[in-house]
């Protein structure tokens, strides 16, 4: 295989695995500032117990997330050299924004709050201070690499100066026109992902019939949140959407499975088809053109539009595409159907059987939002293909030159054996923190 | 924008300076782990630098930036030329950060074996392979018309650079030693006080080794000092606060002193590094007209200035809290209060 391909792989697995972890911790980081809050103003060990119950939880997720991070910094210079000089003078300046404004503030004071916490040399206000700034940081820094990553779809503020780009105004090249709909749409994916993580910890308390007034109030916050969320999702992801189709109409011809330009097109429900045609497809006649301009007939860009070399993957674009959205069907319907029970007085009536289905299901149900993140990013960045920076820079004249393909080969070996055993610790640490449970401080010393 | 250039070039040396005083004690403190026996010893020493590590290495996430956004093309050709290198200390990064962090998760002797390995390798590996890297960029590495990098991994193996592998991690290790000695009471301190010492001794000799070998081998690293004679002051007080820091150990003077001491021998030391250099940031081997300088590599004027007013702003707050935690967290770490505990 050439560098190229390697390339992409290599800075595929190395991101996706990475991106696992920040949207658990942006979630839980909020979480656990609500909790101290409460724990502040009522004084309640109850909260205090609860929350360094998630800050344990928390700080294991954080403990792969940050080390996974820190080669990102340095990818765009090992796999993408050509990418760097040529965007180097725009695309850097919210990294180095990322860097001193959220992850200084993340790391300096997660080591306050965890270790404060455990030597009991610091008070109960400085940790929840500590808490704060944390969760300031987990999204800012969050804020900070859409930025970056925006401008890559959406690029602005900059000029073409013989071989490389300027940046010319530094506010254009910030809020890009798709920054804000990825920044919201992103965030709140986060809080979906932490409360379904919440969300399934907590069933598994309720079924175990053990911590079960830290679960039943974990759970219940869990629903709450999820609910609105998960519903506010809905309208995060359509103005995401209509974005892409004003910027990006390859990436939205492909997404919604789209080969030749018409009017009144049907949003496509189901479909059978690869990179070459639809063989099969059910749809809701005239949805796509309404859903898009406000208008029945409207004419929607197809790919023929685009030459055979410009255009994206349909095949994995359109399918990540629409697994996302069913996935995030499902976490409304299930967030919606756990706030029925509530309402109902049915979530904690251990005597009912559906009961222990739908917690079961709460379980199971933890890795969903995780994997819609991963398959939003692929949509995003499928989509954009061939180019890296959209209409502007291609991907194939991104990569490094002097890098030969053996060691982009031995890279993705390391790293691929370093992530399954990540993963594998991070699963078994959190399921131990998991069976030992809530438990008064006085335990960890 | 020549200023803005030159000014990002000393910044970006501050921030490096920064980094190493920070991380490398927490890296050196990994070489004298390897040293240490049993649990208590070994916890305690992992205690001292449990609150500070993570916040120490993003340092070297801000060096990374801050080259990136300041200088891309420097950026560029650096990190694509030791692409493996790189992996390699990101793989020990992983592995140390994990192995920090979740050592007390699981009872069994097995996983204490290897976070003890992971720690110490974690902590070794970037030590090393950091000076490996601005050995290469001192000495020079071959440069193609694209300022893409024109060797192989094998040209960046050579003895100079691994000297100064050598130099970054006895550097780390003396540091190290003399930080456990400020932060440790009880029976370890003589067993400590006597690392420090050889730690220091250590590092006296190689800085020494590689102040010499650095003269003879390297005459483009003289310019600047023939051009301006009074900047020899700094490697020269660099060189010997390294004595007084000698001194002070040995005399058993305050162990802050000698920590001071011996943060600011770091720190004069890469800057003496970074005057010599200065205005390359790469020199390149096989064309003289190819070094990529601050003036050819940089960013414009608007992206320096406004990467500037963000430095302006964060370093000072970062700076500050992160003194705050030090001076928060930082008390002695006694080995009779650690029995059956949490690091």
């Amino acid at each position: 295989m050439d560098a190229l391909n390697l390339a992409k792989i290599q800075f595929f697995l190395t991101i996706g695995f990475h991106f696992i972890f920040p949207p658990l911790s942006i979630g839980l980081s909020w979480f656990i500032v609500w909790l101290l809050t409460k724990y502040m103003r009522t004084k309640d060990v109850f909260y205090k117990n609860l929350s360094w119950f998630w800050v344990k939880i928390f700080a294991l997720t954080v403990a792969i997330g940050i080390p996974t991070g820190i080669f990102m910094e340095f990818q765009f210079g090992t796999n993408w050299s050509e990418f760097s000089r040529f965007v180097g003078d725009i695309f850097a300046a919210p990294l180095a924004l990322e860097i001193f404004f959220a992850f200084f503030l993340e790391s300096v004071f997660l080591g306050v709050m965890l270790s404060g916490w455990k030597i009991n040399r610091v008070s109960d206000k400085i940790i929840w201070i500590s808490s704060i700034l944390i969760a300031i940081g987990a999204t800012l820094s969050a804020f900070w690499i859409l930025v970056a990553n925006s401008w890559m779809h959406t690029p602005g503020g900059y000029e073409l100066a013989g071989d490389k780009l300027i940046l010319t105004d530094l506010w254009a090249s910030i809020f890009t026109p798709s920054m804000f709909p990825r920044f919201w749409h992103t965030l709140n994916a986060c809080l979906i992902t932490s409360a379904f993580f919440i969300i399934g910890i907590s069933s598994y308390y309720i079924l175990k019939k053990k911590h079960v007034d830290y679960a039943e109030y974990s759970l219940k916050f869990a629903l709450i949140v999820g609910v609105v969320v998960s519903i506010l999702q809905v309208f995060l992801g359509h103005w995401q959407s209509v974005t892409v189709a004003l910027y990006q109409p390859a990436k939205f011809a492909a997404q919604e499975g789209l080969f030749v330009t018409e009017n009144g097109v049907p949003l496509l429900i189901f479909a059978i088809l690869d990179d070459s045609g639809v063989y099969f497809q059910l749809g809701i006649p005239y949805l796509l053109s309404f859903l898009t301009h406000g208008d029945l007939n409207a004419s929607i860009t197809g790919l023929d539009q685009f030459l055979p070399e410009n255009r994206p993957s349909i095949l994995m674009t359109f399918y990540s595409f629409h697994a996302m959205v069913l996935l995030g069907g499902f976490f409304i319907l299930y967030t919606l159907i756990g706030i029925f029970l509530i309402w109902k007085k049915k979530l904690f009536n251990q005597t009912w059987i559906l009961q222990k289905w739908y917690l079961r299901v709460g379980m199971l149900s933890i890795p969903l939002p995780i994997l819609a993140n991963e398959l939003g990013w692929i949509t995003t960045e499928v989509g954009r293909q061939p180019w890296i920076v959209q209409d502007i820079l291609k991907t194939a004249d991104a990569v490094s030159v002097s890098v030969p393909p053996e060691q982009f080969l031995v890279s993705i070996i390391i790293f691929c054996c370093t992530f399954l055993l990540l993963f594998t610790i991070w699963v078994l640490a959190t399921v131990r923190v998991v069976r030992k449970g809530p438990e008064p401080m006085e335990a960890e010393f | 924008m020549s200023f803005l250039q030159e000014l990002w070039f000393f910044l970006l040396v501050f921030i490096i300076i920064i980094y190493v005083i920070l991380d490398g004690f927490d890296l050196g403190v990994g070489f004298w782990f390897f040293l240490t026996k049993g649990n208590r010893e070994r916890r305690t020493i992992i205690r001292t630098i449990a609150p500070f590590w993570d916040g120490n290495e993003v340092w070297l996430l801000a060096a990374g930036g801050v080259l990136f956004a300041a200088f891309p093309e420097v950026y560029a050709t650096v990190f694509s030329t030791f692409y493996l290198p790189l992996v390699i200390v990101a793989f020990g990064l992983i592995l140390r950060a994990v192995s920090i962090e979740l050592k007390n998760e699981f009872d069994s002797p097995l996983w204490e074996k290897l976070t003890d390995i992971g720690f110490i390798l974690g902590s070794l590996i970037p030590a090393v392979f950091f000076g490996i890297l601005i050995g290469n960029l001192i000495q020079g590495i071959p440069l193609d018309e694209t300022n893409n990098f024109s060797g192989t991994i094998l040209t960046l193996i050579n003895p100079y650079s691994l000297l100064i592998g050598v130099m970054s991690l006895v550097m780390m290790i003396s540091h190290g030693a003399i930080y456990l000695r400020v932060r440790t009471t009880s029976e370890l301190t003589e067993k400590i006080a006597k690392w420090a010492k050889i730690g220091l001794i250590g590092y006296f000799i190689i800085n020494t080794i590689t102040l010499i070998i650095s003269a003879f081998m390297h005459p483009h690293l003289h310019m600047n000092f023939i051009d301006a004679p009074l900047l020899i002051v700094v490697p020269i007080v660099g060189f010997l606060t390294i004595l007084l820091s000698i001194w002070l150990i040995i005399k058993e003077k305050s162990p802050v002193f000698s920590f001071i001491t011996s943060a600011i021998s770091i720190a004069l030391n890469i800057l003496g590094a970074g005057l010599a250099i200065f205005p390359n940031l790469v020199y390149a081997s096989n064309n003289s007209s190819r070094n990529l300088t601050v003036y050819n590599a940089s960013s414009g004027e608007l992206t320096l200035s406004t990467i500037l007013g963000v430095a302006l702003i964060a370093l000072p707050l970062v700076l500050a809290y992160t003194a705050w935690t030090y001076k928060t967290l930082s008390g002695t770490v006694e080995l009779a209060d650690l029995e059956e505990t949490i690091y």
